[in-house]
């Protein structure tokens, strides 16, 4: 009943704040997991050093060295700012029978599960984003690469973009849940494929230029590779903004999907148990 | 002597039946070896990765052409199904083991604890995929460097296998045994595992310094570059004999820290 007289608003303010308070429950682990994610941006920035000083190119796949560098660190960063976790929660939810407190209380399990996804993000999202602060000044105090304020600003508003096609994406692929019960494993397997397609290990034009060309066409490249072009300035204002609309594009096909695919799955949703 | 070779004949035999145990429960959950499947599926595609990497860079780093390079990214493959398809799994359930006091049940058999603590589970499908995956690219970079087949290549590519095997079971089970004097080693289990990757690529890509740290001192290079250095003919004296010392004594440190930590435990049940 007491649901029922809070407003919308204050309700979905509640599960942003219970995900806000898990993740500082859990900020060691956080900390922990920043360390691991240091080791690739490590091991690449090597492998590039190493690739760099064995061509007489200046150029390779399109970036000069100092370029792939900062693709390597930013990449490594935002990978992690738009990583999801709570589709094995919501496996669990529909595993454990859980999932049927929210069919009978008054709150939305769409509008829960985003609150409480950017609430989860937001202490993380706030120390990786002070790491690339500190990575943008040593990039221009040391190499000279300037960043401009706009690309900055447009750099946030497609990061969050970007955060909510990832959430998007994983809800869709969360419904699995209702035809598989164990989905932990290929969540997993999932996850690492759609990190490789959204640029967040190599940039795309590695893998050449027909990879690209249909990396264009689908979600993933938005989330990771985009984002990071944007603050590089390397693409045009008619780019960013055509990059922005593909983005809400994709945003808008992924709710619509969600919303079939959770509905054909919620008919399927059998609770055992009291 | 007569009585270790019974021991071991007895503890090979237990080992057939973990296996056999780990691939019978794999199996029985289907969509589950399906999912593990995919997950290793898409691992390896990240190492492959590296591969198409290389060769679309087609130029020489630090000496290694793209063919050798495959060859210590295959060998690091194929590592990697014996750590995480035969150790690691095992190394990850210690803690709670501990913690759940399901150590007692295990001190009741009568074969080696540590025996049994570390090698009772194994992922086959892990092991099988990424087996296969890094015979294949060995074999691919073999054939492409006309190394010769002989039973020296063979015999000694393997031989360095099987010691680095040693050193992965040695290295990251060590880390471990912590469990016995703290409560939570998840971070430490996490980072050291993290630790793994640094394989990824060949040692050369990296400098000096950083490449003698981790032949010696936290020997993780040792585990995949010995053993295509050894085929490719680039392992140096030095490096040939710590092969053959450091899995000898990390075995004995891991004996002796377990025992240790052993005389720590404490039953939950009692």
């Amino acid at each position: 009943m007491l649901a029922r007289r809070l407003p919308w608003s204050h309700k979905y303010y509640k599960a942003f704040e219970l995900g806000f308070q898990t993740a500082l429950e859990y900020r060691l682990n956080f900390l922990i997991s920043l360390i691991s994610a240091a080791y690739p941006i490590f091991i690449q920035t090597f492998l590039w050093t190493a690739i760099y000083q064995s061509t007489s190119q200046e150029v390779v796949y399109g970036f000069t060295y100092r370029q792939m560098i900062a693709y390597t660190f930013l990449a490594g960063l935002v990978n992690r700012l738009v990583r999801t976790g709570f589709e094995y929660e919501i496996m669990d939810d529909i595993k454990s029978g859980k999932y049927s407190k929210f069919l009978v209380q008054p709150l939305g399990y769409f509008p829960y599960r985003l609150c409480s996804y950017y609430g989860n993000k937001l202490p993380g999202q706030v120390m990786i984003l002070a790491i690339m602060v500190a990575i943008l000044i040593g990039l221009k105090v040391f190499w000279g690469i300037d960043t401009q304020l706009a690309a900055i600003l447009a750099f946030l508003g497609t990061l969050v973009l970007a955060a909510t096609l990832n959430f998007l994406i994983f809800y869709c692929l969360s419904a699995m849940g209702f035809w598989i019960v164990e989905t932990g494993f290929l969540f997993e397997g999932i996850r690492i494929v759609t990190i490789l397609l959204s640029g967040g290990i190599f940039p795309l034009e590695v893998f050449g230029e027909q990879f690209v060309r249909v990396m264009n066409l689908l979600p993933f490249k938005y989330t990771v590779a985009f984002p990071i072009s944007v603050l590089n300035g390397n693409i045009s204002p008619q780019q960013v903004l055509q990059g922005l609309l593909i983005q809400l594009l994709w945003i808008a096909i992924t709710y619509a999907l969600a919303h079939v695919i959770w509905r054909k799955g919620g008919q399927r949703y059998v609770a055992v148990g009291g | 002597m007569k009585n270790f070779y019974k021991e071991l004949r007895k503890h090979l035999i237990i080992y057939w039946l973990f296996l056999k145990s780990s691939l019978m429960v794999q199996m029985e959950y289907r969509f589950n070896f399906i999912g593990n499947l995919s997950m290793e599926a898409g691992y390896l595609l990240v190492k492959l990765s590296y591969v198409v990497v290389v060769y679309r860079s087609n130029v020489k780093i630090n000496g290694l052409s793209p063919d050798e390079i495959l060859l210590f990214i295959g060998t690091f493959v194929g590592l990697t199904a014996v750590y995480a398809g035969m150790f690691m799994i095992n190394n990850f359930r210690l803690r709670g083991h501990i913690r759940d006091g399901d150590l007692d049940l295990y001190l009741t058999k009568p074969v080696s604890l540590q025996f049994m603590v570390t090698l009772r589970l194994a992922d086959l499908t892990l092991f099988a995929v990424d087996l296969l995956a890094g015979g294949v690219m060995v074999t691919i970079a073999w054939a492409r460097l006309g190394i010769p087949l002989t039973l020296y290549t063979m015999g000694g590519y393997l031989l360095f296998f099987a010691l680095s095997s040693a050193v992965a079971y040695s290295l990251f089970f060590l880390p471990q045994i912590l469990s016995f004097w703290m409560t939570n080693t998840s971070a430490i289990a996490e980072i050291t595992d993290s630790f793994w990757d640094f394989n990824n690529m060949p040692m050369d890509i990296y400098h000096n310094w950083i490449k003698q740290v981790g032949v010696f001192i936290l020997p993780i290079f040792v585990i995949t570059n010995f053993p295509p250095m050894f085929v490719l003919g680039k392992l140096p004296p030095l490096y040939a004999i710590w092969a053959f010392l450091l899995p000898v004594a990390l075995l004995w440190l891991v004996r002796v820290v377990w025992q240790r930590g052993l005389r720590s435990y404490s039953s939950a049940s009692s």
